[in-house]
């Protein structure tokens, strides 16, 4: 298998690897924007991004650390999670094609 | 008759300033450095992670809330409260800076926005900042989650880092059950309750997070309090300046027209330090420092 290139990196906060669509969410009154099984970006999350975080497959953030909102919520949900890569909302495209291995931290394109 | 001061003319008395005081509000002036204060671990300084302005924990408080997570929380999210509470005064306040003289309301605006500053520096940096250091081990979190590290590095032989916190160390903090056996079977009785009560001790630490991010939400206006008080008032102080710049020393001018282009939470604190007070009208800044004078605990 040919090795992916990683195209960001960022802190392990939930462990597991998942292929998804990128959907940028900056504010959470673009909820309606995720499909289930999408991947979430976004600066960091707060509570109004819950019926979002309930749709990802996983999530990937610009700020945040170990015990940040993101990173509890999804070892809580058992979803990978990658916080603190400082710009994925700024690198990844909607619908772009990605695959989070939240156990190195890395974000690889398809 | 007693001179009246401008906050006064908004419904600030000296009986509402002494309410706030005695509730605990603790507004200090001027904004100075801290030299003691955590930087990040990469040395950015970040809203969650650090600030030069802000008080920190105590020793006697770092001490007790190691020893009780459970009132690290309980005195967390009582401040939250009252946070919330002081927030939302000030905000009603600046509403009725519409009736108030040109001059006048640039001094209750900037009067206004100082008081959220400091109320705002001292619950995010003296309390909510120490949520997310779990890599400073002399923090409350930071002492337990050291604890789950070297245990972790006792049963596996490896050293989990910010960057490299390996599966099973993840699979540790989220109380994996297949984990938690394995780590039972392997530590001793007395290192297998060390662990335990370490992970009892960051769950507080994660329900205080996740608490006071739902305390701070405004469900109705879906924004949180920052966002929903204290942006709007520092964006209708911008605009009064943008309209009347004669309220400003033309040589501060400059100065002030870069700090308004800056983030809100940068802008705001770089707008409250001296060498920006001081581009201010000479009265504008006087009244200024008059009003916060009265909110300065003595």
């Amino acid at each position: 298998m040919p090795k992916q290139k990683i195209i960001l990196k960022g802190i392990p906060a939930s462990t597991g690897v998942m292929k998804g669509k990128v959907k940028i969410i900056l504010d959470p009154s673009d909820n309606s924007k995720m499909r289930k099984g999408d991947i979430l970006v976004t600066e960091m999350t707060n509570p109004l991004f819950v019926p979002a975080i309930q749709k990802a497959k996983a999530i990937v953030t610009d700020v945040g650390g170990l015990l940040s909102h993101a990173a509890i919520v999804s070892r809580e949900l058992g979803i990978p999670c990658v916080v603190g890569t400082k710009k994925a909302t700024k690198i990844l495209k909607d619908n772009q094609k990605i695959i989070v291995n939240a156990t190195k931290g890395e974000i690889y394109e398809v | 008759m007693r001179y009246k001061t401008i906050l006064e003319k908004i419904g600030i008395s000296d009986e509402v300033v002494k309410k706030w005081k005695k509730k605990g509000l603790k507004i200090t002036y001027p904004t100075e450095k801290n030299p003691h204060y955590l930087k990040s671990a990469d040395g950015e300084a970040f809203v969650e992670n650090a600030d030069k302005f802000v008080p920190p924990l105590t020793k006697q408080e770092t001490k007790l809330y190691i020893k009780h997570p459970e009132k690290f929380k309980e005195d967390f999210l009582k401040n939250v409260r009252f946070f919330k509470k002081f927030c939302n005064f000030v905000y009603k306040k600046q509403k009725r800076t519409e009736g108030l003289k040109r001059k006048d309301k640039i001094v209750a605006l900037l009067s206004l926005i100082y008081l959220f500053q400091r109320a705002m520096d001292y619950h995010y940096y003296h309390w909510d900042r120490y949520l997310v250091y779990e890599d400073y081990p002399q923090t409350p979190v930071g002492y337990w989650w050291k604890k789950i590290k070297d245990l972790y590095t006792k049963v596996t032989r490896k050293k989990a880092s910010k960057k490299n916190p390996f599966e099973g160390f993840l699979k540790l903090v989220a109380r994996d059950k297949e984990i938690l056996k394995e780590f039972r079977e392997k530590l001793s009785k007395n290192d297998f309750l060390i662990l335990k009560k370490a992970l009892q001790a960051i769950k507080i630490f994660e329900d205080a997070q996740q608490k006071e991010i739902e305390m701070l939400m405004d469900y109705e206006r879906k924004i949180d309090v920052l966002k929903g008080t204290g942006f709007p008032m520092l964006d209708k102080f911008w605009k009064e300046i943008k309209r009347h710049p004669e309220f400003t020393r033309k040589e501060g001018r400059a100065k002030i027209k870069t700090i308004m282009r800056l983030h809100p939470i940068i802008g705001a604190r770089r707008l409250l330090l001296a060498p920006a007070l001081k581009c201010f009208d000479k009265e504008i800044f006087s009244q200024f420092q008059k009003e916060i004078k009265r909110w300065v605990k003595r």
